[in-house]
């Protein structure tokens, strides 16, 4: 995979765990843990993550985007951002 | 902050229609308990129950300050007809974001109003704890069969559809269902402290089958995606709307403390009256910079909306309750009287600590959000 690509995928990734990790103060987590399935994270903050993302990155998160499975983890929030940002969602 | 000059001239009509269509017959439909579907007609003829809607479904596409300038100017006058308004509007919103391109179909006829909605979310166990609602979605060939009793639903009576949160299997869901879908109970309320003219009804679906191209949003997402989005919406034109009643008292009650004449001089000359005025005057306009604040960080879609809507929607209605109490207390005995506004104010604005996440839950709200938001006086400091 081209470096490029690796280091954006990497700023998002960052970038979310920082946001996340504003809500869950002390608490560690991973890449690919569930962070609702935790209850690290409530319903309030699932649209503050919404908006947060839309605005960052420029996309538009859609009726058909809302999957538990974009959602459960920094990984695959960051894979949706991808997905979003190269046009294939 | 100052009004682009398109937010004046709306300033300016919403003040139009207030005071020439709604003042009027506020106090005469609350005592009856019945809102006038005339006006209601007329409210949809003017646009503003599509009022931010794109004009592709028929809205007026407005910005959200001038949703909260009409917000502000029919709550100050008629609370009833703002929370039916504020109602069919949450619906609307969390339709036109998260809608398929099936249920959004319903939205022009949202726009104009020919048909109102109403949102269906508090249930007799679960209030400020939503996530406990226990009317259930469970899935069958083709749709939904929906079981549940949903309370204190604002225009439920009057409602020709439901935006109805259920559990199912994979978590919660929104669901838009016809009242006149078989296994749908109405049953009027009648007798509440404000607001009386709310046309609040509880609802309760027995078998009730609503097709799956009904769902709003995805399954799993009804509650934190879908009601957010409106509870969101709500809380902004909760806020507005109080700084309408504590605008609407404080206007009286200058008028009233400037003419009134006790001890050889004007009330407003005295000082105890003064301290009233100038904290009622403080505190309304603190309430309505931080709604226009609220409403410009929506406008731009910023994530802090959301606590900035909380801390208006917070800081106004108990606002409201405050400015609406003192104009009693300056009027008087005229104030407890029916020939004023006043009391129907005082009663309205006691509400408005209690719906759409009570002033209890906007305390937790708050501080969770400023957890997450330095740029608040917090580490970076960008207020």
């Amino acid at each position: 995979m081209d470096t490029t690509v690796i280091e954006a995928m990497d700023d998002i990734r960052t970038h979310l765990r920082t946001f996340i990790g504003k809500y869950l103060g002390s608490e560690s987590f991973g890449d690919d843990e569930n962070i609702f399935g935790k209850g690290y994270v409530t319903s309030l903050f699932a649209l503050q993550l919404v908006m947060m993302v839309e605005k960052k990155f420029g996309i538009r998160v859609d009726n058909e985007d809302l999957k538990l499975s974009n959602f459960q983890s920094v990984s695959a929030i960051s894979g949706l951002i991808e997905r979003k940002l190269s046009g294939r969602s | 902050m100052d009004l682009s000059n398109e937010q004046k001239i709306a300033r300016a009509e919403f003040k139009t229609f207030v005071e020439t269509e709604v003042a009027p017959i506020a106090a005469t439909c609350d005592k009856a308990e019945e809102m006038s579907s005339g006006l209601l007609k007329r409210v949809g003829t003017c646009g503003y129950f599509g009022l931010t809607l794109p004009k592709s479904y028929g809205g007026r596409d407005a910005d959200m300050i001038t949703f909260g300038l009409l917000h502000r100017r029919i709550g100050g006058a008629w609370p009833s007809l703002r929370n039916i308004i504020a109602s069919h509007a949450m619906v609307a919103h969390a339709v036109c974001r998260w809608g398929s391109d099936a249920v959004k179909a319903v939205l022009p006829r949202l726009a104009s109003g020919e048909i109102i909605a109403a949102f269906c979310l508090t249930e007799p166990s679960a209030g400020s704890s939503a996530n406990s609602i226990e009317a259930r979605a469970s899935q069958v060939p083709g749709g939904y069969l929906l079981n549940g009793d949903k309370q204190w639903v604002t225009a439920g009576e009057i409602a020709a559809i439901y935006l109805v949160f259920a559990r199912t299997d994979q978590g919660s869901c929104a669901l838009l269902v016809d009242r006149d879908s078989a296994g749908v109970n109405i049953n009027p309320v009648r007798g509440m402290l404000g607001a009386p003219a709310s046309m609040l009804a509880h609802i309760s679906f027995r078998d009730c089958f609503v097709p799956e191209n009904r769902l709003v949003g995805g399954l799993g997402f009804g509650i934190s995606h879908v009601a957010y989005t409106a509870l969101d919406l709500a809380r902004y034109s909760v806020a507005c709307g109080s700084v309408g009643i504590a605008a609407t008292c404080l206007f009286a009650s200058r008028q009233y403390a400037a003419e009134r004449c006790q001890f050889g001089k004007p009330i407003d000359e005295h000082q105890l009256i003064q301290k009233i005025i100038a904290e009622a005057a403080v505190n309304t306009h603190a309430a309505w910079l931080m709604c226009l604040r609220a409403g410009a960080l929506r406008d731009r879609q910023d994530p802090s909306a959301i606590l900035e809507t909380a801390m208006a929607k917070y800081f106004a209605s108990r606002v409201a309750v405050s400015v609406s109490s003192d104009a009693i207390q300056i009027h008087g005995a005229r104030g407890c009287s029916a020939d004023l506004p006043l009391a129907r104010l005082y009663q309205d604005a006691r509400l408005m600590e209690i719906i759409d996440g009570t002033t209890q839950i906007m305390e937790v709200l708050i501080a969770r959000l400023l957890k997450g938001d330095s740029r608040l006086y917090g580490e970076s400091d960008e207020c």
